[in-house]
């Protein structure tokens, strides 16, 4: 909890300026086109010595308690136990994708999630089946911290929670919203606390396997895996945000490296260089 | 956390076992015309072939691993601009590199990424891939969009392939799946450890080298 008023703190101080400024002046997008030279002037880590403590903290964590969780649970179910499982999930969480769409003004989107919510809780079972998917309404993604970022949010610095995993300072306060908006849901189904606790926490081992394989390919090829998955993590979370024109135009150059500036003296810097 | 899936896993195997047959490159064609964020025919024509080709022969078996690695490699020479990649997964370092310690990282880079992408050659499952377009950043530097479906994949996965043309046929420099490019995390990972090392390029070498004895002891 203590990470994530950090990170509303410090979303308010590190965003209110650029935002402010952006939302005076939506316009057309400018002509020319921003390219960043170097790709990994993207990344914005200030904290990264924090962050690496905490995400190797999290490392041992995850080989004591998260991983064997995650495996145990894939062992004791079977595969369309777990489907479903994962289906009431997403189902749960689908009045805040509607939500969140609505808030990025994606009408159409929203009105499908509004509509795979109905179906999949009635038809579906308590969202058990995902009956709409088959009808021409597929399951799409929206969160709170991807909203603030179509609002032109800027990511701040990044942040690695435990448990959760990579995230920024405003996609860690989105998160917080969204836990909200679950807390509402779920207290407007009459679910009492205990159940609420139970199902995050099922919700935490069923995500840890969904990326079980990727996590351990990453740990066995990455040379440096926090830094892989924090590349990964800002790109995927940034794509979600610009059209793709815009990503194209901000591709780093294949033949012009970036201009060579002084290596760490040692430790960890930042990776923003 | 639902940032990279298993499609990741996907896209770089269609583009390692793309050609385990070697083919001439698609003619490089640059229409006049051709501009900034306009689309590229001879570009998508060229990820549409290979791409055919490639599952086309990740739905045959084979049982001779070594010549499949040799296959293997001689596609990635083909179909993929290898030593610009090599170039640029350096990053900032590629400019301060020695010739020397450049040679012996183009050679270590190689085994390293044959591992990585040769490892994943089973997780093929039927899936297939569409063309659905392009935009060009120039007329020799196009991103590709394609879909694959099919498989084991619930909903289909859109993949971008950015492709540059130069010496008369297009290469593939990078591929993007769930909005990541594989060459910039890449770069991204390398730099980083670079970084970590003081700017010392040697110890990333070093860190490979240990990497492929390992994998090539399993």
């Amino acid at each position: 909890m203590r990470w994530v008023l950090i990170g509303l703190a410090g979303l308010t101080a590190a965003a209110c300026g650029p935002v402010a400024a952006q939302a005076a002046a939506p316009g057309p997008a400018p002509a020319a086109p921003v390219v960043v030279a170097d790709p990994s002037a993207a990344v914005y880590d200030p904290w990264e010595r924090a962050n690496r403590g905490l995400y190797s903290f999290n490392d041992g964590l995850d080989r004591a308690i998260l991983r064997p969780a995650a495996l145990g649970y894939k062992r004791a179910l079977p595969r369309p136990v777990r489907t479903g499982v994962r289906n009431v999930l997403n189902n749960i969480a689908e009045p805040n994708v509607a939500m969140n769409d609505l808030l990025q003004g994606r009408v159409v989107l929203s009105s499908q999630s509004a509509a795979r919510f109905v179906i999949n809780s009635t038809v579906g079972i308590a969202g058990i089946f995902d009956v709409a998917r088959p009808i021409g309404l597929p399951a799409h993604y929206a969160d709170f911290g991807q909203t603030l970022g179509r609002w032109g949010v800027p990511p701040g610095p990044y942040l690695f929670v435990p448990v959760f995993g990579p995230s920024d300072l405003r996609d860690g306060a989105g998160r917080i919203v969204d836990g909200f908006a679950s807390i509402l849901s779920l207290h407007d189904l009459h679910v009492t606390t205990p159940y609420r606790v139970g199902i995050s926490v099922v919700d935490g081992v069923d995500s840890r396997l969904a990326l079980d394989s990727t996590i351990e390919q990453i740990k066995h090829t990455a040379t440096d895996p926090y830094a892989t998955e924090r590349s990964a993590y800002l790109q995927n979370r940034r794509s979600m945000m610009i059209n793709s024109k815009q990503a194209v135009d901000q591709l780093p150059s294949f033949d012009a490296p970036p201009a060579a500036s002084a290596p760490r003296s040692g430790g960890h810097r930042s990776g923003s260089n | 956390m639902r940032f990279l899936s298993q499609s990741l896993v996907i896209a770089a195997l269609a583009l390692a076992a793309g050609g385990v047959l070697a083919v001439a490159p698609t003619p490089f064609t640059a229409p006049a015309m051709a501009q900034s964020g306009a689309r590229n025919a001879g570009a998508e024509q060229f990820v549409g072939i290979q791409a055919q080709r490639a599952l086309t022969i990740l739905s045959q078996h084979r049982g001779d691993v070594a010549s499949e690695k040799r296959l293997f490699h001689a596609f990635i020479d083909q179909v993929a601009d290898v030593p610009r990649i090599t170039y640029f997964v350096l990053g900032k370092y590629s400019r301060s590199i020695s010739p020397p310690q450049q040679r012996e990282f183009a050679s270590v880079f190689r085994e390293y990424a044959s591992n990585v992408y040769e490892s994943r050659l089973n997780e093929y499952h039927g899936e297939t891939l569409k063309v659905t377009g392009s935009v060009a950043r120039s007329p020799t530097d196009v991103i590709v969009q394609t879909l694959v479906s099919g498989g084991k994949l619930d909903q289909p996965v859109a993949v971008s392939w950015r492709v540059i043309a130069e010496g008369g046929g297009w290469r593939v420099v990078d591929v993007q799946v769930d909005g990541v490019w594989l060459a910039i995390t890449q770069q991204q990972d390398f730099v980083s450890t670079i970084d970590n090392a003081g700017g010392n390029v040697q110890v990333l070498i070093d860190q490979l080298k240990r990497q492929v004895a390992k994998d090539d002891a399993a």
